[in-house]
């Protein structure tokens, strides 16, 4: 363990721009040393300045390539960009070939690129994400784009991370009921469409308008109402419309979000300004109407809950089973004496303070 | 958290015009298979890319797949931007087409291992964790001492 010096040190070199100290850090966090908790305490002062972008969809989508193409666009524009990419790796052997950076030919001092194996990932993330989310914002990245693994229908976790989140899809993933069904698709705040150089990619992007205008309104209604519960007020946009109370009744004069649907094709670089407008104007519409900040608030109680459960089955729960309350229980519940629902009651009053 | 828990990274690069990319995959792969997590760079890199794809990523090892002949080029200028960029605990092993000649040379400049057609996946696997050990094992003597 270092002492707080050392560390104090480690971060103010981070925060100059040392892409050594940066890099190793980042494997601490991975690797869960005790030092690179510490280092956190030290730059969490410095984090909320950088804008996170999230980019999912199926493999072999294109999220790479369109990334490659976003990382071009920021730095022309004199940003700096980080990119972490997420590639599976094996369930048996914990290894994984990660090949994200292949598509990611552009090399700059402002360009921070890393690679992270999938590991025991919840929906494509890795479990460090957050953590390095904080760390690259500190070091004073202005956006953060975020790649997860490919993408089922289902793995939906990076819209806890991501400030705004980009769905990569192609032509030809299916008929217009893959649009109706819950999922991926429920978390799209634009819609990139890639390969639009091949045929049927007219009727896919007719597809996904009409999906994005039926899921519109479910949609708003949910954000603002997390909106709501987190941080009180939704602020309309623009300065024209009817400015509601400060109690969040506005909601009804708030035009719907629809997200956008841009057509890009890496293979014919076209596409790109459009798409990197659509994310940009995304990012300043949330910012207007105060959905960033409800989505940060949602993004830390995730965390400080995951945190409780984890610390709860590690700490607490470890302790309770080596107990002879559950053991009585257990085999109470295998003889048939009390059934699972009424055993797991009677384990939490026990737990809590219940008298048993 | 104990040194077996951490990952091993590789950097497995190509470097210059050389599109022979048959044996960087296969050990890629083999690699990968043993449990490491493989970085690959794609074709043509210079070696500027690669140092500061291994920087950026800390690696514990990079290895560099060559089948052009230009390998006493491009290796003694990975070394010396390692070197420059404070990374020289980066370890380097190469393969591909190298003549005989050549290895004794390469060694000298500091490269771990050298690996040619024929070379066995157990002996890449154990070349690899060899110096992974070896770099943890000084970091944490250097740790203690600082």
């Amino acid at each position: 363990m270092l002492d707080a010096a050392t560390v104090s040190a480690r971060a103010e070199s981070i925060r100059n721009g040392d892409v050594r100290t940066l890099s190793r850090s980042i494997s601490g966090i991975e690797n869960g040393d005790p030092d690179a908790a510490l280092l956190m305490r030290f730059l969490y002062p410095f984090t909320g300045n950088a804008r996170v972008v999230g980019f999912t969809g199926a493999p072999g989508a294109g999220k790479s390539s369109v990334i490659n193409e976003a990382i071009q666009a920021y730095l022309e524009r004199g940003l700096r960009v980080a990119v972490i990419a997420v590639d599976p790796t094996s369930e048996f052997t914990g290894g994984g070939v990660l090949g994200d950076r292949v598509r990611m030919q552009v090399f700059s001092d402002r360009l921070y690129i890393r690679s992270f194996g999938a590991g025991g990932c919840l929906g494509g993330l890795n479990t460090a994400c957050g953590q390095t989310i904080a760390l690259l914002d500190a070091a004073g990245f202005d956006r953060i784009l975020v790649e997860t693994v490919g993408a089922g229908q289902s793995e939906i976790e990076i819209r806890h991370y991501a400030d705004t989140v980009v769905v990569v899809s192609t032509p030809n993933q299916g008929d217009e009921i893959q649009m109706l069904k819950a999922g991926i698709l429920e978390i799209g705040d634009v819609f990139v469409l890639n390969k639009c150089e091949l045929p049927g990619a007219q009727q896919a992007a007719a597809e996904l308008i009409e999906m994005t205008h039926l899921y519109a309104m479910g949609r708003q209604n949910r954000i603002y109402a997390d909106d709501r519960s987190c941080c009180g007020a939704v602020a309309p946009i623009g300065g024209d419309r009817k400015p509601g109370g400060a109690d969040g009744d506005q909601t009804a004069t708030v035009e719907p979000d629809i997200p956008p649907v841009v057509q890009v094709s890496a293979l014919e670089k076209i596409g790109f300004t459009e798409m990197f407008e659509a994310i940009e104007r995304k990012l300043r519409t949330m910012e207007e109407r105060k959905l960033l900040r409800g989505r940060r608030r949602r993004r830390t109680e995730k965390y400080l809950s995951d945190y409780l459960v984890r610390a709860f089955q590690e700490r607490t729960l470890r302790d309770f089973r080596s107990g002879d309350t559950w053991r009585r229980v257990c085999d109470m519940v295998e003889n048939a004496e009390l059934d699972p629902l009424s055993a797991g009651e009677r384990l939490w009053e026990n737990m809590t303070g219940g008298s048993e | 958290m104990h040194m077996n828990d951490r990952k091993i990274r590789v950097l497995m690069a190509k470097v210059g015009l050389d599109g022979h990319d048959v044996g960087v995959k296969v050990v890629a792969r083999g690699l990968a298979d043993a449990g490491m997590e493989v970085i690959y760079t794609g074709l043509r890199q210079t070696p500027q890319t690669v140092v500061q794809t291994a920087i950026q990523e800390d690696v514990d090892i990079i290895g560099i797949s060559l089948l052009s002949g230009a390998h006493m080029v491009f290796i003694p200028e990975i070394l010396r931007l390692l070197k420059e960029n404070r990374a020289e605990d980066i370890n380097v092993f190469c393969g591909g087409v190298i003549p005989v000649e050549d290895i004794a040379e390469l060694k000298k400049l500091g490269i771990k291992e050298v690996f040619v057609a024929g070379s066995s996946m157990k002996d890449i696997v154990g070349c690899v964790k060899e110096a992974f050990q070896a770099r943890h094992e000084r970091q944490r003597k250097g740790q203690n001492d600082a």
